[in-house]
């Protein structure tokens, strides 16, 4: 036997074992057709395996025409097995496939169904479909599908359409109970089973229509709201571009809102307006929270109380801003009267603090002239009263720059003084007002400035002396002391004082004291203990608003027959303190001739002499008619003009302009008793040279001089 | 053509090559082609390592039995019946797995 043989029954066996495992193997492991292929593969290789040990075992050669043929078969059944192969893997694929779309299918939460377009009916359901049309998949499936599909429809029915894609149209679902579901429903046909289907998806949109609903309902109610309100109410984006405007607005306009929408705020306001309202747009859109003005319109003149607030996206962020303008004008209107009204009430009760500080003044002046005649002689003496009345009237003019600056027409002068220094003066002038009243003084020594207007102290100090002066109508003691203290020494107030070093003025009175409840009231503007007519109940409020403006606090300290104690705290400053100059100031001479006009005689009389003291030549003119006569007859002698701003008929204004007509070059000191704002402003624009408040001293009114003299 | 050309040439005019077995190779060839073509699928066969060198043996064997004709015939002729010998043990092992082993439909 050749050994070939050896191999080829090796070739028999094997092949004999793979056939009997495909015989008696696990039989869903290939599908039946490709395993008898495979199984008649096997069995040609056994066979040809058995020709071949035939003839190389020398046992026969009469099976080589048999060999001869299974050999050519052996390949093409081998092709036959692979293709059986491929064919099961393919089917497997399309199992798995239509396992996974199964799976996803009766995993979607949308309703599916697959339409046999040709039978017309449902080929199946998903059991989201099946549960919305209310019925089981078996009595779903192979019935008309215009029974549950379409139903309301049918002229639109997507099978007519077959082919084209429906796509997210709302339709109507009849389910089992006879009810109309309202559904989206997108409809695509699909390859199925070797034919063309339709894949209905549809989406219960039930919650979602009443959602629409409910919007629509509360959009209305807004926009009835919202176009029922008197106020004008718009939108605008960043740009500033008008997207939405109620009626109220648009009816400014006359423009429905078609037109008006997109439009830029510019089309309707101004570039001044609009300049504005972009800013606060932007301002708005950036820092996320409303903001509201008062604006008026340059349209109508109107005025609005408007209000920005920004509507925010998504994201947090302000993507547009929504407006709304409350029309304000009959309320600032009735605000200005009302403003007006109390005004005058104000400086009514002013009026009598006024006197009441005046007849202080007054006495004082009649108090030294009184001593003068009694040291006629004695001219040291009189010089000495003659300055005491000099502060008086300087004290006077002070009162009366205070009421120019409550009518808001003055001008106040913060510098570093010496508290001390304004105590000592103060109390000296009241000390010879209120003889009755024995003032004790403790002055500190290292005292620190204070940065204030010395007047408005001043008028602290006088109010609390008057308030002092009240409380002890038979006469006490007062005692006025100054010390530097810290915010550390304030602790235990009502307030919480800021931190540093303040200067302490403390007033205490042996007074009647106050109640409880009088202390409550203390600061209280028009609140007073005395009679009707006798105060005005301005004082200590004022006061409390002059140290509050001072950044100071005041405190109040009383007990029913005990006196009272007022402390005021000042800031203490570490400049270096201006000395405020009291007493006579030296005058500077001058030389050359002026013309004083002025319609009061007695200003006239006195200006004259004092000019005249100065040094200089003067002309007088009762008016403004004759100050231009006198002027042009002498405009070559004359240096100066000395012009009153208010006189009866042609008053400063228009003798400046005709004094101006004559000689270009004129100079002119424009004096007043009102302040340097309004008429007065204007003349100095048109060329005036200078101005200066009446009343004036001697050398206020030569250094003035003496400056517009010295002009080239 | 060089001298081992001339050898072939007159080797193949010598040679007894028979008609069955060039048809036999030709559609084996023609399988193999097929199943290079289809390999990825076919790769996705249960136990396809054991499945697929069957069919390369048995090519090889068909090849062989029209070599051996011209050259070698003798060793050539072993080997193709052990290439023969080879797949059929390979496709026993492979039918084994898939029937006997772990249940792997394909």
């Amino acid at each position: 036997m050749h050994p070939v043989a050896v191999f080829d029954t090796i070739t028999f066996l094997g092949s004999l074992t793979a056939l009997v495992l495909i015989a008696t193997g696990w039989k869903r492991a290939l599908r039946r057709d490709a395993k008898l292929l495979l199984g008649g593969f096997f069995a040609l290789l056994m066979l040809y395996g058995l020709c071949l040990f035939m003839e190389w075992a020398g046992i026969t050669t009469a099976l080589d025409t048999m060999e001869d043929f299974i050999g050519a078969l052996l390949p093409m059944f081998f092709a036959f097995v692979v293709y059986a192969f491929l064919q099961e893997i393919s089917g497997r694929d399309l199992r798995i496939s239509e396992d996974r779309l199964r799976r996803i299918l009766d995993s979607v939460q949308t309703g599916v169904v697959v339409i046999d377009p040709e039978a017309h009916t449902i080929a199946d359901v998903n059991p989201v479909a099946a549960e919305m049309i209310g019925s089981s998949r078996e009595e779903i499936v192979n019935k008309v599908c215009h029974k549950f599909i379409c139903p309301a429809e049918q002229g639109a029915c997507p099978i007519t359409d077959l082919g084209q894609n429906v796509d997210k149209s709302e339709r109507v679902l009849l389910t089992a109970n006879g009810t109309a579901m309202p559904i989206l429903k997108t409809v695509v046909p699909v390859w199925l089973g070797g034919r063309e289907h339709l894949l209905e998806s549809f989406l219960d949109i039930t919650e979602l229509k009443q959602a629409e609903d409910a919007l629509r309902a509360s959009e209305e109610e807004y926009r009835s709201l919202v176009e029922s309100t008197e106020d004008s109410v718009y939108l605008v984006d960043s740009d500033c571009k008008y997207l939405f405007m109620n009626e109220k607005h648009r009816s400014r306009f006359g423009l429905p809102q078609e037109e008006v929408v997109g439009s830029p705020y510019s089309r309707f306001h101004s570039e001044e307006e609009t300049k504005a309202f972009v800013a606060r747009v932007k301002e708005v859109m950036e820092i996320g929270k409303s903001l509201w003005h008062e604006y008026r319109s340059q349209r109508d003149g109107r005025y609005f109380l408007r209000t920005l607030s920004p509507v925010k996206g998504a994201d947090g962020r302000a993507v547009a801003v929504t407006v709304v303008s409350k029309d304000i004008t009959e309320r600032k209107s009735l605000e200005a009267q009302l403003q007006h009204v109390q005004r005058m009430e104000a400086i009514g009760t002013l009026a009598g603090g006024i006197a009441h500080n005046f007849n202080n003044l007054l006495m004082g002046i009649g108090g030294h002239l009184s001593l003068m005649s009694l040291d006629a002689d004695d001219a040291e003496a009189i010089r000495d009263r003659l300055k005491k009345m000099e502060q008086l009237v300087e004290s006077g003019t002070q009162l009366t720059s205070h009421l120019l600056g409550y009518a808001r027409e003055g001008r106040y002068e913060v510098k570093t003084i010496s508290l001390n220094q304004l105590v000592a003066e103060a109390t000296d002038t009241f000390g010879m007002t209120k003889k009755e009243i024995t003032i004790h003084l403790e002055l500190a020594d290292d005292l620190l400035g204070i940065q204030a207007d010395y007047g408005q102290i001043e008028q602290v100090l006088w109010n609390l002396f008057v308030n002092a002066s009240d409380a002890m109508p038979g006469g006490g003691d007062l005692f006025v002391k100054t010390m530097s203290v810290t915010h550390d020494d304030m602790q235990g107030k009502l307030y919480v004082p800021k931190h540093g070093s303040y200067v302490l003025l403390m007033v205490t009175d042996t007074g009647e004291g106050m109640d409880e409840k009088t202390i409550g009231r203390a600061f209280d503007p028009f609140f007073t203990t005395k009679g009707i007519g006798q105060g005005t109940g301005l004082g200590l409020s004022s006061a409390y608003g002059i140290v509050k403006a001072h950044g100071g606090y005041i405190d109040v300290e009383s007990k029913l027959g005990s006196g009272t104690t007022f402390k005021v705290y000042l800031p203490a400053s570490e400049k270096s303190v201006q000395e405020v100059a009291r007493s006579a100031p030296e005058v500077v001479k001058g030389t050359g001739t002026v013309l004083l006009v002025d319609d009061e005689e007695l200003v006239l009389e006195v200006g004259k002499e004092l000019l005249e003291v100065m040094g200089y030549r003067v002309l007088a003119a009762k008016d403004g008619k004759e100050a231009v006569e006198i002027y042009r007859e002498n405009q070559d002698d004359l240096d100066i003009v000395v012009l009153d701003m208010v006189m009866p008929g042609v008053g400063g204004g228009e003798t400046f302009d005709r004094l101006k007509e004559i000689n270009t070059n004129v100079r002119v000191l424009l004096a007043s008793g009102f302040s340097v704002d309004g008429e007065a402003s204007q003349i100095l624009e048109r060329g005036c040279n200078g101005f200066i408040q009446k009343p004036f001293n001697m050398k206020e009114l030569a250094d003035k001089i003496g400056e517009i003299m010295s002009m080239p | 053509m060089g001298m081992y050309g001339a050898f072939l040439l007159s080797q193949w005019s010598r040679a007894m090559i028979q008609e069955n077995e060039i048809v036999m190779l030709i559609i084996g060839l023609g399988v193999f082609i097929f199943v290079l073509g289809n390999r990825p699928q076919l790769k996705r066969i249960p136990h396809a390592d054991w499945f697929l060198p069957a069919f390369y043996l048995l090519l090889a064997g068909w090849i062989l039995t029209v070599v051996e004709n011209i050259l070698w015939g003798e060793v050539l002729n072993y080997l193709e019946h052990i290439c023969y010998a080879a797949a059929s043990l390979l496709l026993a092992v492979w039918c084994w797995k898939v029937f006997r082993g772990k249940k792997e439909a394909i």
